[in-house]
C-alpha cells in the first residue's frame, strides 16, 4: 500500500460545472520521485492542493497511510506528515531564513536539543550558508528562497514532500541543483517526492511521470 | 523527533508574537502611537470626568435638594388680587414635609426682642435707642429691639456650629421650649450663667413678659462685624443672638411667624421637586406658593465644572471614535501583508486557534505597552489639563456674570459671601480609571486584530495565498 493513495477523485470549483479533476486514482510510494506534468489549467495545482491538505475533496478520497484526509486533522497532516514546497516560496519575508525554519519546527512540535544548530545544518544541506541564513528572506534571491522553502519542508522530517513548480521561477543552473536535492530525498532519505511541473526537463528527474489532461491522470513514463 | 508539550506551544506562540512585533516595527510603532494617544486622552478625560462627577453630584444634591418655600408675589400680582394673600400655617407647612419625597425640613425664624433687665452688647454706646419709635420687625410699641432670638427646627442646622464658628462652652444646647443659649460676651456683660432665667418682651405681646431659661453659653469665634461701623446696632450684633428652638422663636412673633419664617425642605433627590409640589398642592397648598431650589447658585458655582466635564466627555467620545476609525484604517492598510502571513502560517500547518492567539498576543503586547505609557503620561498630564480647562471655564463664567451685571445697572453679579466658585479639581488617577483604560485597551485589541481574525476564520489558506500569488 502506498503512503498516499488517491481513489476516484473528482473536483469541481464552486460555481462551475467543469470537472477540473475527473475520477483520478493513483498511489504514491516512499523512496520514489513522482512528477505530474500538464499544461496550465490542466488541474495539476488543484491536485497538489488536495494532496497537501490545503483543500478538501468532495468526490473520491485521499488516504494517508490508509487514513482518509477528511477524517484526520489537516493542520497536523500539513505540519507533521508532509512538507510542501511552493512555486512562490511562501516564506515569512520579514523573518530571517533561520527564523522561517525554526518557526516551522515549532509549529510541527519538533523537540530536539539544539534546534537552531539543526536548522543551520538543514539550510547548509540545501546550499544556504550561515551568513545567508541570518538574513531576511526579502533580501535573498529566488533560488535562495526556494532552497529555504525546501529546508522548511524538510524541517520536521515528513514522509512526503510535495512541490509545486519548484523551479518555475529559477534559472537552469539553480533548477538542476534544486532537482538534485529533491531527487536525493527519495533516493537517500526514503521520502516520497511528488513534483507538479509543466517542464518536461524537470519531469525527467522522476521515477514516474504522470500526465494530466482535461482532468484525467495517466502514466506517461516509468523508470524500471 | 519528539513533540512539544502544551506549555511549549504557548511559549512558541508568545515568542513568535514578540518576534513578529520586532519584525514589523513600523506597523506596530504606528499602532502603538495611535493607541497611546487614545490612552492618554482617555485617561485625562476619565480622570476629569471622575473628579467633576463627584463634585457635580454633591453640589446638585446640596443645591437641587434644598427647596425654599415662599409666596410668589409676581404670580399674585398677575392674578390682580393683592388684598387676599394666601396663607399657610406652620402646622400645614410641617404637614407637607410628611412626604416620601422629603428627607428633612428646616424652619427658621429671627424674632426681634427686648429685655429691660439685660444689657445687650453695643447697647451702652447707643443708649436711648431702645424703646424709641421705628421698631425693627414691625412690632407695635416694642421699640428698638436689643436682642435677636433665632429659632430653628434643628440644632444641626445651625450652620455656624457645624462650621465651628460657634461652639457651646458651658451647659448644653436647648432641648425644650423656652430654653435658649446665649453668647459668652452677653453672659459676661450681664453676669448670667446656665440655669438663669431671662425675661423678654416681643412683638407678639409687648405687655407680656416671656421668661426663658439659659441652658448653655456659646462662644462666637467670628470677627465682630459691627466693630468696623460707627453705628453699632445691638440687634445686628451676632453676640446678641439668643438661639432657641423654632417654636419658642415663633411664639415671640405670634401670627407673624408665617410670613417671617424661612422654610426649607430637603428632598431625597433634586428630581423629586415636581412630584413634591404636586403632592403639596394636592394636600391644599395654594398655587401662589412657589418652591424654588438654588439652581441659579448651583449653575454659578458648579457651572464651570459642568462645562469641563462636558468638554472632557465630548473629547473622550471623539477620540474613541476617531481612534477606532484610524485603527481600522491602519488595519486595512496592513491587511495585505497580514493576510499573507496568515496564509503562510496556515499553509505550513499552524492551527487557526494558534494563529489567532499569535495575532491577539501581538495586539495585547502592543496595546498594553501603549496603554501603560498612556496611563503614565495621562496621569501626569490630567491635573494641569484640568486646571487649565477649569480656569478657562471660570474666566468665561466670570465674564458672563460681569456682563449680566453690567446689563442690570453696572454692578457685577456676585455670589453670596459664604459661597465660592469651585476653582480646583482633584484630578487623581484611581483604580477605576485604570480599569476603564484597560477595558478600552481590550476594545482596541479587538479592533486592531479583528480584520485579521475575520480572515483566519473565514478563509482557507489556499484561498488567501492564491489571492496574493
Amino acid at each position: 500500500m502506498g503512503v498516499l493513495t488517491v481513489n476516484n477523485l473528482s473536483y469541481v470549483y464552486e460555481g462551475t460545472k467543469k470537472k477540473v479533476l475527473n475520477n483520478i486514482s493513483i498511489s504514491f510510494e516512499q523512496k520514489k520521485t513522482y512528477t505530474i506534468i500538464g499544461k496550465s489549467g490542466s488541474g495539476k495545482t488543484t491536485l497538489l492542493a488536495l494532496l497537501s491538505g490545503l483543500d478538501l475533496c468532495k468526490d473520491g478520497e485521499i488516504l494517508y497511510r490508509g487514513q482518509n484526509l477528511k477524517t484526520i486533522d489537516r493542520d497536523d497532516y500539513r505540519s507533521k506528515k508532509i512538507g510542501v514546497i511552493f512555486q512562490s516560496y511562501n516564506l515569512l519575508t520579514n523573518a530571517t531564513a533561520i527564523e522561517n525554519i525554526m518557526l516551522s519546527m515549532d509549529i510541527s512540535g519538533v523537540k530536539i536539543d539544539n534546534k537552531k544548530e539543526f536548522a543551520y545544518n538543514l539550510l547548509q544541506k540545501v546550499g544556504i550558508d550561515k551568513e545567508t541564513a541570518d538574513r531576511k528572506v526579502l533580501k535573498l534571491s529566488g533560488g535562495e528562497q526556494q532552497r529555504i522553502g525546501i529546508a522548511r519542508a524538510l524541517s520536521h522530517d515528513p514522509d512526503i514532500i510535495i512541490a509545486d513548480e519548484p523551479t518555475g521561477n529559477l534559472d537552469t543552473a539553480t533548477e538542476e541543483s534544486i532537482m538534485k536535492i529533491l531527487t536525493s530525498l527519495s533516493e537517500k532519505e526514503d521520502k516520497c517526492v511528488i513534483i507538479v511541473t509543466h517542464s518536461e526537463k524537470v519531469a525527467g528527474y522522476a521515477d514516474e511521470v504522470w500526465g494530466i489532461e482535461n482532468g484525467k491522470l495517466s502514466l506517461v513514463k516509468k523508470k524500471y | 523527533m519528539e513533540t512539544w508539550n502544551l506549555g511549549g506551544i504557548e511559549m512558541y506562540i508568545l515568542k513568535n508574537a514578540m518576534k513578529n512585533i520586532k519584525r514589523n516595527k513600523g506597523r506596530n510603532l504606528l499602532m502603538a502611537i495611535v493607541m497611546g494617544i487614545i490612552a492618554v486622552t482617555c485617561v485625562i478625560a476619565l480622570i476629569i470626568n471622575g473628579a467633576t462627577s463627584s463634585i457635580i453630584t454633591d453640589y446638585k444634591n446640596q443645591f437641587g435638594s434644598e427647596v425654599n418655600v415662599e409666596l410668589d408675589y409676581e404670580k399674585i400680582y398677575e392674578s390682580g388680587d393683592m388684598n387676599n394673600l394666601p396663607t399657610a400655617t406652620i402646622e400645614e407647612l410641617k404637614g407637607y414635609a410628611n412626604s416620601d419625597y422629603i428627607k428633612d425640613y428646616y424652619f427658621y425664624l429671627e424674632a426681634p426682642a427686648v429685655s429691660n433687665n439685660i444689657t445687650s452688647i453695643n447697647q451702652e454706646e447707643n443708649s436711648g435707642i431702645q424703646g424709641s419709635d421705628g421698631a425693627v420687625g414691625g412690632g407695635p410699641d416694642l421699640g428698638q429691639p436689643n436682642l435677636k432670638v433665632i429659632g430653628s427646627t434643628s440644632y444641626q442646622l445651625f450652620e455656624e456650629f457645624k462650621k465651628g464658628e460657634r461652639k457651646i462652652i458651658n451647659g448644653r444646647i436647648f432641648e425644650n421650649d423656652n430654653e435658649v443659649v446665649i453668647s459668652e460676651d452677653l453672659a459676661k456683660l450681664n453676669k448670667l450663667k446656665s440655669g438663669d432665667t431671662i425675661v423678654l418682651r416681643s412683638i407678639a405681646d409687648v405687655e407680656k413678659d416671656i421668661p426663658l431659661t439659659i441652658t448653655g453659653i456659646y462662644q462666637d469665634l467670628t470677627k465682630d462685624a459691627s466693630a468696623d461701623f460707627a453705628y453699632k446696632d445691638p440687634y445686628m450684633t451676632r453676640r446678641n443672638e439668643l438661639l432657641t428652638n423654632y417654636e419658642t422663636a415663633a411664639s415671640l412673633v405670634g401670627e407673624q411667624a408665617n410670613s417671617m419664617s424661612r422654610i426649607k425642605y430637603f428632598l431625597h433627590s433634586p428630581d423629586d421637586l415636581e412630584a413634591f409640589v404636586k403632592e403639596a398642592q394636592g394636600k391644599g397648598l395654594s398655587e401662589y406658593y412657589s418652591f424654588t431650589n438654588n439652581e441659579y447658585l448651583y449653575k454659578q458655582i458648579a457651572g464651570p465644572v459642568e462645562s469641563v466635564q462636558k468638554i472632557s466627555t465630548v473629547f473622550l467620545v471623539v477620540v474613541l471614535i476617531l481612534g477606532g476609525i484610524i485603527l481600522v484604517l491602519l488595519n486595512l492598510i496592513t491587511l495585505r501583508e497580514r493576510k499573507y502571513e496568515i496564509g503562510v502560517l496556515r499553509a505550513i500547518g499552524m492551527k487557526k486557534l494558534n494563529v489567532i492567539k499569535t495575532l491577539v498576543y501581538e495586539s495585547i503586547i502592543v496595546t498594553m505597552v501603549a496603554v501603560t505609557i498612556g496611563i503614565g503620561i495621562g496621569g501626569l498630564a490630567s491635573q494641569p489639563v484640568s486646571d487649565k480647562l477649569l480656569a478657562e471655564q471660570i474666566e468665561q463664567k466670570q465674564e458672563q456674570m460681569d456682563n449680566a451685571g453690567s446689563n442690570f445697572g453696572g454692578a457685577s453679579v456676585a455670589l453670596p459671601n459664604d459661597v465660592e466658585m469651585i476653582d480646583s479639581l482633584n484630578a487623581e488617577l484611581d483604580l477605576s480609571v485604570v480599569l476603564a483604560i484597560f477595558l478600552i485597551g481590550s476594545l482596541l485589541v479587538i479592533i486592531s486584530s479583528s480584520m485579521s481574525l475575520i480572515y483566519i476564520t473565514k478563509y482557507e489558506p489556499i484561498k488567501i495565498l492564491s489571492e496574493r500569488n
